[in-house]
């Protein structure tokens, strides 16, 4: 593994998951009780524990997976599997998300009830978060493109792996490692594959059947999609922003420490710092979401208000 | 939109069918109102756990009848009532849903005097919805 990214990824890592955590543990709790008919409150909190169980188990997953996508980097990957890493475990994360949504669907018998309503993303969608993240997509097409067309080939004949310049015009220079096309085509690749599989699975939350039409039931049956689909914009969050604080942070230190630097490089050097921090706090937060999100209310029927059932997605 | 939508198994009508009949009823009693977006096909037909085709038939079958718009990408909307007919439409109308009435009627056997008691089954009755009107009717 690369030494440079590989003293830059440690630091960064365990900082970026204790301020995760602190937040999770921040994150607000008080919720108003959820008024549910004590008929279908079994069944909502059934789903709500099982839709969690497979959002656990995505997350445990994209752990696992994430890391051995790092591993690779020490079979001559160069880095590109640390750069993958946070797709890798964003992608997980959704795969559990979908599969807790497709096991939640509820059995077709007797007469069957539909609200006549029309369901779309954006009603379940955190728009805050939503707009961050694309934002974030954005910056990091933007970040790609740029330091696509500004790399060059390194002194093993690779293309896009480094940054050269010629100092004068008998002495050229050069840096890296450069997220050039050796890094941001993969990447880009795996973002968009990333971002189209999470529009597929916010459908999925959308379109996942409801078990009836009672006002009641419909109330507790969107928190849990407001989960999930908080579950797969802050999986999406880890996703873009962890890549583009990557790239930010690896394109700041090339243009920083580059010998004969042009004033705009550093200035940019210093911009993508900055945006590299930005996004880590991003990613941070978007960790938290994931460890501690938006509960299920406390589940209140008929008389009773059964706080212990407030479960922890 | 707090309206529910509801499929019977049991019912020997098709689900189609049964799907139209509650839309358009919802349509013509004013709860579902023009512009108003019906649900997406694929969400409804997950709801009811219908296929897509089914309730694809039942919004195309309220398109023919007027009573909805759909358009790509906009979904299916309530379309706007249909205009009330001028006074000689009216009439016109009237007369052929009369004639076919006549004809079926002699069809089956009937006299003129018991055509028209099937229509006005006693007209000077009080409380019929057609007493003390011109005698005109029930010719």
């Amino acid at each position: 593994m690369n030494v440079r990214i590989g003293v830059l990824l440690v630091p960064l890592l365990v900082p970026l998951l204790l301020l995760a955590v602190w937040l999770a543990w921040w994150a607000p709790k008080s919720r108003r009780p959820l008024q549910v008919d004590p008929s279908h409150r079994d069944a909502l909190l059934a789903g709500h524990r099982k839709a969690a169980g497979w959002r656990w188990a995505g997350l445990g997953l994209g752990v696992v997976a994430a890391a051995v996508t790092a591993w690779t980097a020490t079979f001559g990957l160069h880095n590109l599997g640390a750069m993958l890493a946070p797709t890798v475990f964003g992608l997980c994360v959704i795969a559990g998300v979908v599969v807790g949504e497709l096991t939640t669907i509820p059995p077709r018998q007797g007469v069957r009830t539909a609200a006549l309503e029309t369901r779309t993303i954006g009603n379940y969608l955190p728009r805050k978060l939503g707009g961050l993240v694309a934002a974030s997509a954005l910056g990091l097409g933007a970040l790609l493109v740029t330091t696509t067309l500004m790399g060059s080939v390194d002194d093993q004949g690779r293309a896009g792996r480094n940054l050269s310049r010629m100092c004068s015009p008998e002495r050229g220079a050069s840096a890296g490692p450069w997220p050039g096309s050796f890094y941001s085509v993969p990447l880009g690749i795996a973002v968009v594959v990333g971002l189209v599989v999470a529009a597929v699975a916010l459908r999925t939350i959308v379109l996942r059947p409801r078990s009836g039409s009672d006002p009641d039931l419909v109330a507790g049956d969107d928190v849990l999609r407001r989960r999930s689909a908080e579950a797969v914009t802050a999986a999406t969050g880890v996703m873009v922003a962890a890549s583009l604080s990557g790239v930010a942070l690896v394109a700041a230190g090339a243009l920083m420490g580059f010998g004969c630097a042009p004033a705009s490089w550093t200035i940019l050097g210093i911009a993508l710092l900055a945006v590299g921090a930005l996004m880590l706090l991003l990613t941070a937060w978007c960790l938290a979401l994931l460890l501690a999100g938006r509960r299920l209310p406390p589940v209140e029927s008929a008389d009773t208000v059964v706080p212990s059932q407030a479960v922890r997605p | 939109m707090s309206s529910a939508l509801t499929i019977t198994p049991d019912d020997p009508t098709p689900p189609f069918e049964q799907l139209r009949r509650q839309l358009v009823d919802l349509i013509e009693a004013g709860q579902l109102v023009e512009g108003e977006r019906l649900p997406p096909l694929r969400q409804l037909a997950g709801d009811l756990g219908l296929a897509v085709g089914t309730v694809a038939r039942t919004y195309r079958e309220l398109e023919t009848a007027g009573l909805v718009r759909s358009r790509r990408g906009g979904g299916t909307k309530v379309a706007p009532p249909a205009p009330k007919p001028s006074p000689r439409e009216r009439q016109a109308r009237l007369a052929d849903l009369a004639a076919a009435y006549v004809m079926k009627a002699r069809a089956l056997g009937a006299s003129d005097a018991e055509i028209t008691g099937a229509v006005l089954p006693n007209p000077s009755e009080r409380g019929h919805p057609l007493a003390g009107q011109p005698a005109k009717l029930a010719r």
